[in-house]
């Protein structure tokens, strides 16, 4: 098995909203790889549920650690921190 | 089964479904399945999923890119409605709980919606109703057509909310509610007024009630201890059943008993009086048997319109004259402050011991002096007495009396009438008054003693602080003293006394009230049956025995006991409602 992870500070405005985790949630889909989102002093949570990544409650400022573990966790890690680096392209 | 604990305001038990407003309007009608359905009722939950999700599709096709940004929000739906963690829990609460789907999918989305409130973000926060939307959808397309709405309920329930807007209760078929509880709210909250006026039990201040219970929830509601029950057990519900059912029988009997006068059985009349808040309780008040309105509290009329004049308020003081038919009226001047904040008023450390009652409105002389213009002018249409809250020195007193006169010489020397001879009192509710009512008797027409604020600045307890709501005790010798004291002066100096706040509502206490020689009380008009029927069951110098022994003791615990003791003697069927 193939585990990664890395850490992103959070610089969209408006956080990890509703929207943004939306768009996140779409992209984690995509991959088979188990993908698992912790806000950096925080709880971790299932990064496949729109539901459990707006109760982290992320903030402009915040750290999140996303996780990957699978096939294709290098694919869907490199994936997910672009859209939180790009601001989830501006939703 | 949980136990919440808050302010009781409106007497009464009720055991009934819950209704919550805010976050739900969809009822949900069974909340549990036998065993052997669990598998099904997944079923259920999936197949509602799927075709929640193709309503949603036909929306989203439906508004096509004409409403882009509604057809991206139905699409944010669709992908919480399709969530794997909610689906996992949901399914996880209908495997171990043997819920029915839409009971488990609302315990599911409250825990959710807690925790994005929880976060005290603004911005996740308005998330909470794409929430509650997902559920509403997802709970019709389970519910098919046995959705209810709130107008048209079929059963009885009891209204949960935050808190009770006068919007929301206007929408209830007041028929089928039966008891409200609400996270805030004190005793002359809105929810407080309603419960009062519709004659059904309500708890206020239960803090997370609106969250902590679900739709369709069996909640019973005990109005007298303050007590709200979430999912009794089955031996709670034959206790509360069996209460309910000796309460209403007894209410019924007293009520119709309402109208004898409350006199001891050696004679001694006591007029027992009613507290109200709004003009439209009046009406229940004499239906209850009060001989008159000993409490007439106006804040209302100045926190719903802090710019009301003259007029406004004398219109409210016409509209309750009118519905007493020549029974007595007592207003008190503004007690704003404290707990009742002015739009716009002080921020104070300790407001309790600041500027309120009398103190602001002697610093805010243009509403007391446009209130008093009304009182003095509605004396006129009926026996109106006018009562200056929280008085407590001489000069305070002789302040307001001056008032009270340039206000006179305004009016007659603008040709106004008005009643010249209005009879004028305090309320004694600080010690220090307390201790020079000699000196007061002298200068004013009666003496009404508010116990609730005299309870606290005698003991320094705050009566709204949890942590200390043991030390707030009515029957401590020391409060015990300073009535005795007010009553012996006012009986030298033929001036009436009579006592208005919590204290004469518990009947226990009301022996000991009479045995120390009040004549006049003044309590909330759904209490009046009660204690006239109590007052009637009392011998005069019985009682007197009673309270020379009490006011001998040292401890309120003892003096408590005493009084139950007493009171499981002499009328045993009204005590064991406590």
């Amino acid at each position: 098995m193939n585990q990664l992870s890395q850490v992103i500070k959070i610089t969209h405005d408006s956080g990890l909203h509703a929207r943004a985790s939306t768009e996140f949630v779409r992209l984690a889909q995509r991959f088979e790889a188990e993908i698992t989102v912790t806000r950096v002093g925080g709880s971790t949570v299932d990064g496949k549920s729109t539901i459990a990544i707006m109760t982290l409650g992320a903030q402009l400022g915040d750290e999140i650690k996303i996780q990957t573990n699978g096939s294709d966790a290098a694919e869907a890690l490199e994936a997910l921190s672009n859209l939180v680096r790009h601001d989830f392209h501006g939703v | 089964m949980e136990i919440r604990h808050g302010i009781p305001v409106s007497p009464g038990i009720v055991i009934a479904e819950a209704l919550v407003l805010d976050s739900e309007k969809l009822r949900i009608p069974q909340r549990f399945v036998e065993k052997g359905l669990i598998e099904s009722e997944i079923g259920r939950f999936k197949q509602a999923v799927d075709d929640s999700n193709r309503t949603l599709d036909t929306e989203i096709a439906r508004l096509g890119e004409e409403i882009e940004i509604h057809a991206r929000i139905l699409g944010v739906h669709q992908d919480l409605a399709s969530d794997p963690v909610l689906h996992s829990e949901v399914e996880q609460a209908i495997r171990d709980n043997s819920y029915t789907a839409e009971h488990a999918l609302s315990k599911v989305m409250n825990r959710y919606v807690r925790k994005l409130q929880d976060l005290k973000s603004p911005i996740l926060s308005e998330r909470v109703h794409d929430l509650q939307d997902v559920e509403k959808l997802l709970l019709s397309t389970l519910l098919g057509k046995r959705i209810e709405g709130l107008s048209n309920l079929k059963d009885e329930v009891v209204v949960i909310a935050h808190n009770l807007t006068p919007a929301q209760t206007a929408k209830l078929d007041p028929e089928m509610v039966k008891g409200f509880a609400t996270d805030v709210g004190g005793k002359t909250s809105h929810t407080a007024i309603m419960g009062r006026a519709l004659g059904i039990p309500a708890v206020v201040g239960l803090e997370d009630i609106a969250t902590a219970v679900v739709g369709g929830d069996l909640i019973v509601i005990d109005g007298y201890r303050g007590v709200v029950v979430i999912d009794p057990d089955e031996g709670q519900i034959a206790e509360y059943s069996a209460r309910a059912r000796k309460m209403q029988s007894l209410a019924k009997r007293l009520k119709s008993q309402a109208k004898l006068p409350a006199e001891t059985i050696d004679g001694h009349r006591i007029e027992v009086h009613a507290n109200i808040e709004l003009p439209s309780e009046v009406k229940s008040a004499v239906e209850c048997g009060a001989s008159g309105i000993g409490l007439y509290r106006t804040e209302f009329i100045h926190l719903q319109a802090p710019t009301a004049g003259e007029e406004v308020h004398f219109e409210n003081y016409r509209s309750v004259i009118e519905s007493l038919g020549g029974l007595p009226l007592t207003v008190r001047t503004l007690d704003l402050g404290g707990d009742k904040l002015p739009e716009g008023g002080l921020e104070e450390e300790n407001p309790f011991l600041g500027c309120r009652s009398i103190r602001w409105c002697l610093a805010n002389p243009k509403p007391f002096r446009a209130q008093i213009r009304a009182i003095l002018r509605a004396g006129l249409l009926g026996p109106v007495r006018l009562m200056l809250p929280m008085i407590t020195s001489i000069s305070e007193l002789d302040r307001s009396l001056q008032i009270i006169d340039e206000v006179s010489d305004e009016l007659r020397a603008e040709g106004v009438e008005f009643d010249e001879n209005i009879p004028i009192g305090v309320m004694v509710e600080v010690p220090s008054l307390a201790l020079i009512a000699s000196h007061v008797a002298g200068r004013v027409s009666f003496l009404s003693v508010g116990t609730n604020d005299l309870v606290q600045y005698t003991l320094a307890v705050d009566r709204g602080n949890e942590h200390v709501a043991d030390l707030y005790d009515p029957m401590h010798p020391a409060v015990l003293h300073l009535i005795l004291q007010l009553v012996r002066t006012g009986q030298e100096h033929s001036v009436r006394v009579s006592l208005c706040g919590e204290m004469a509502s518990e009947s226990i206490y009301l022996p000991l009230l009479v045995g120390m020689g009040l004549r006049e009380i003044s309590v909330s008009p759904q209490l009046i049956p009660e204690v006239k029927q109590v007052i009637r069951s009392l011998v005069d110098y019985e009682v007197r025995e009673l309270s020379a022994r009490c006011l001998q003791m040292s401890d309120g615990e003892q003096i408590t006991r005493e009084l139950h003791h007493w009171a499981v003697d002499h009328f045993p069927e009204v005590v064991d409602r406590f």
